[in-house]
């Protein structure tokens, strides 16, 4: 079983430096999570103490039944892919991929089977006798999985290991990653600082800032139900819209108004969360996608100005000016206002999210 | 502040009365003057704090299971029993102090990571108490060993006051330096060159050597290799492990040429350093630190 746990965790440097304050989670064998989060928020720190790479200063971990705390790197049954693909400058394809099954005094011929299946699996067999000088990117870092894999491990660890590599690529190497770990059935934890990239991949994310896990979910609950800012801001591209809005009550309905306007709010919101910010500013996040734009005039909508119109193809991001509220609507390619045209906006009230503006927690949905 | 001293000595306080001895003790003070490349092994028994000062100069300090940086003004203490082999990188004053005692353990353990801390600009606390020693030494004879204590609680209450401890690779060093190290310790068996070290760092190869060699005091080229031969000592000590895989683990292109490089850099063969290690003590010798063998 690999199944990997923490137990009020701790991680303090020298100097007082707490990292992560208290980490509670728990990876279920053969589950792929992401661990997400800006630069600095203790997801390598994780990561690396699973490796055995950093101690943990308090705490327990667990991988399996066994507490690993003490334990040596080696000794934890777990394999590591690096950003840097940490591959030896020396040693052929064949001699990276075998070279850490040497050290377990197996078999030739059984090491040869494994190099052999690992390089096929990865489309790496007309490279087997190339240095790692002579690949690219993408080659290289399939040698580092290809390293991992032959070690049968009970657990994949994966550090930013695409973040090197140019964007087409990544996007052929996250579907690599995805059809690998539904093959080998093995939990992966794989780090990434990539909302898109955690959204794609994982059976679950686990955002974090700070070292504190913000929301653990899978990637819908995440997208669908941020519970709080952080969250919501982090998880997706191009981020959702923030503006504050005042709550007001009639006759039952509530609404929400902002930008000399305002939106009256869906019925399926929980009325008992609202009624205690009836009368309050809250914040009104909507995402792009649930922003329309259509020509100005239209009654009922919010009038806005166009700053940005950026072509992305099947798409336009319209960067807008609405009341002095600044707001990204993702709408069809057909539309044919450009920059410094108004446009009149439409939300779907399906569709929003109201956060505490002093607690920055979720309301309601 | 007096004057400190710059030739080689080793100041022994007399024993204080037990009650001292238990609270705080200064077991040894030495001054460490050292030309680049020598060396000198120092022992930190059980229950005991080894400080090492670099006054002046740069020095490593390497042990079966660390390998640490120390550039000029920095001091790095130590709890972990065993032997520390301290390196001149350039040319270099070096100051240590042994001591322990139960306010040595509550002042000192809460900063250790991994057995040990650094202390930015901790040199200059350490170089005073050891100055103030030698003078108490040169004018009365064998320091009174109270006396030594007091010293030393001044001395760990400096180093305890001082900014929060940093990462090996420090500062002291210029931010280039600095980064050339943090990537040489994390990945020092997978780099090929300086060439590509520079195009990590986006540096001109020639700008890197440069600005390294100043900051450090010795070539990136020549720190790689030092960092190579430590961690292949590590590996060593294993029995299990032959020659050959050693090399290779340690970012060497081969056995031999292994051999010639450890030979220069220690003045042994890895099989006559092998024989140097009690053999008792190489099997609980094992390196939990040391750079994953993935």
């Amino acid at each position: 079983m690999a199944s990997i746990t923490f137990k009020h965790v701790k991680k303090i440097y020298p100097g007082n430096v707490t990292v992560v304050p208290d980490l509670n989670l728990e990876i279920q064998d053969k589950e792929f999570v992401i661990l997400v989060g800006p630069s600095g928020c203790g997801k390598s720190t994780t990561l690396r103490m699973i490796a055995g790479l950093e101690d943990v200063s308090e705490g327990e971990l667990y991988i399996g039944d066994r507490v690993v705390n003490d334990v040596a790197p080696k000794d934890r049954d777990i394999a590591m892919v690096f950003q840097n693909y940490a591959l030896y400058p020396h040693m052929t394809v064949y001699k990276n991929i075998a070279f850490g099954l040497n050290l377990k005094k197996m078999p030739k011929d059984e090491i040869d089977r494994r190099v052999h299946e690992a390089a096929q699996a990865l489309d790496l067999e007309p490279f087997l006798n190339r240095k790692p000088k002579a690949l690219s990117g993408g080659q290289r870092q399939r040698v580092a999985l290809g390293r991992a894999m032959v070690r049968n491990p009970a657990v994949f660890l994966l550090d930013e290991p695409l973040s090197n590599l140019d964007a087409k690529l990544r996007t052929a190497m996250r579907a690599e990653i995805s059809r690998l770990h539904k093959r080998l059935q093995t939990t992966f934890v794989y780090v990434t600082h990539d909302q898109t990239e955690a959204m794609t991949m994982g059976d679950r994310i686990v955002v974090m800032k700070g070292g504190i896990i913000q929301q653990n979910d899978t990637p819908q609950n995440l997208y669908d139900a941020p519970c709080n800012l952080f969250v919501a801001g982090f998880i997706g591209s191009p981020q959702m819209n923030f503006v504050d809005a005042v709550i007001t009550e009639k006759n039952g309905t509530y609404r929400a108004e902002f930008c000399g306007s305002g939106v009256d709010l869906p019925e399926h919101m929980d009325k008992k969360a609202l009624a205690p910010y009836v009368g309050k500013t809250v914040v009104l996040g909507v995402r792009p996608e649930d922003v329309d734009a259509v020509p100005a005039g239209q009654p009922h909508h919010l009038d806005a100005q166009i700053e940005i119109a950026e072509l992305m193809g099947a798409e336009i991001n319209l960067h807008l000016d609405c009341q002095g509220a600044k707001l990204v609507a993702r709408i069809e390619s057909g539309y044919k206002g450009r920059e410094g045209d108004p446009a009149a906006l439409v939300l779907n009230t399906k569709k929003l999210h109201l956060f505490d503006k002093e607690t920055e927690q979720a309301i309601a949905h | 502040m007096p004057q400190h001293p710059e030739q080689t000595r080793e100041i022994l306080p007399s024993p204080a009365d037990s009650a001292v001895e238990e609270l705080l003790c200064l077991q040894c003070g030495r001054v460490l003057p050292l030309a680049p490349g020598d060396a000198q092994v120092l022992r930190c028994g059980e229950c005991a704090y080894l400080l090492a000062a670099a006054v002046r100069g740069n020095l490593t300090v390497s042990s079966y299971d660390q390998y640490a940086l120390l550039s000029q003004g920095q001091a790095l203490v130590l709890g972990t029993p065993g032997s520390y082999t301290l390196q001149a990188v350039s040319q270099c004053l070096c100051m240590t102090v042994t001591l322990q005692g139960e306010a040595a353990r509550r002042l000192l353990q809460d900063r250790l990571e991994a057995g040990r801390a650094y202390v930015t600009q901790g040199a200059a606390v350490i170089r005073a108490a050891v100055a103030a020693l030698a003078v108490l030494e040169d004018e009365q004879g064998q320091v009174d060993g109270t006396l030594a204590s007091t010293h030393a609680y001044t001395m760990l209450t400096g180093l305890r006051s001082l900014a929060s401890c940093v990462k090996p690779s420090g500062s002291g060093l210029s931010p280039l330096a600095e980064s050339a190290t943090a990537i040489i310790q994390e990945e020092f068996p997978y780099l090929e060159g300086m060439d590509e070290l520079a195009q990590r760092l986006e540096v001109s190869k020639a700008h890197l050597i440069r600005t390294f060699t100043k900051s450090v005091g010795i070539s990136p080229g020549k720190y790689l290799t030092r960092v190579r031969v430590e961690y292949a000592k590590l590996l060593l000590r294993d029995e299990d492990v032959s020659v050959t895989y050693v090399a290779e683990a340690a970012g060497f292109a081969n056995a031999n040429y292994f051999s010639k490089v450890f030979r220069r850099e220690t003045g042994m063969s890895p099989s006559e350093y092998l024989e140097s290690i009690p053999a008792q003590r190489r099997s609980t010798l094992r390196p939990m630190k040391a750079p994953p063998l993935w």
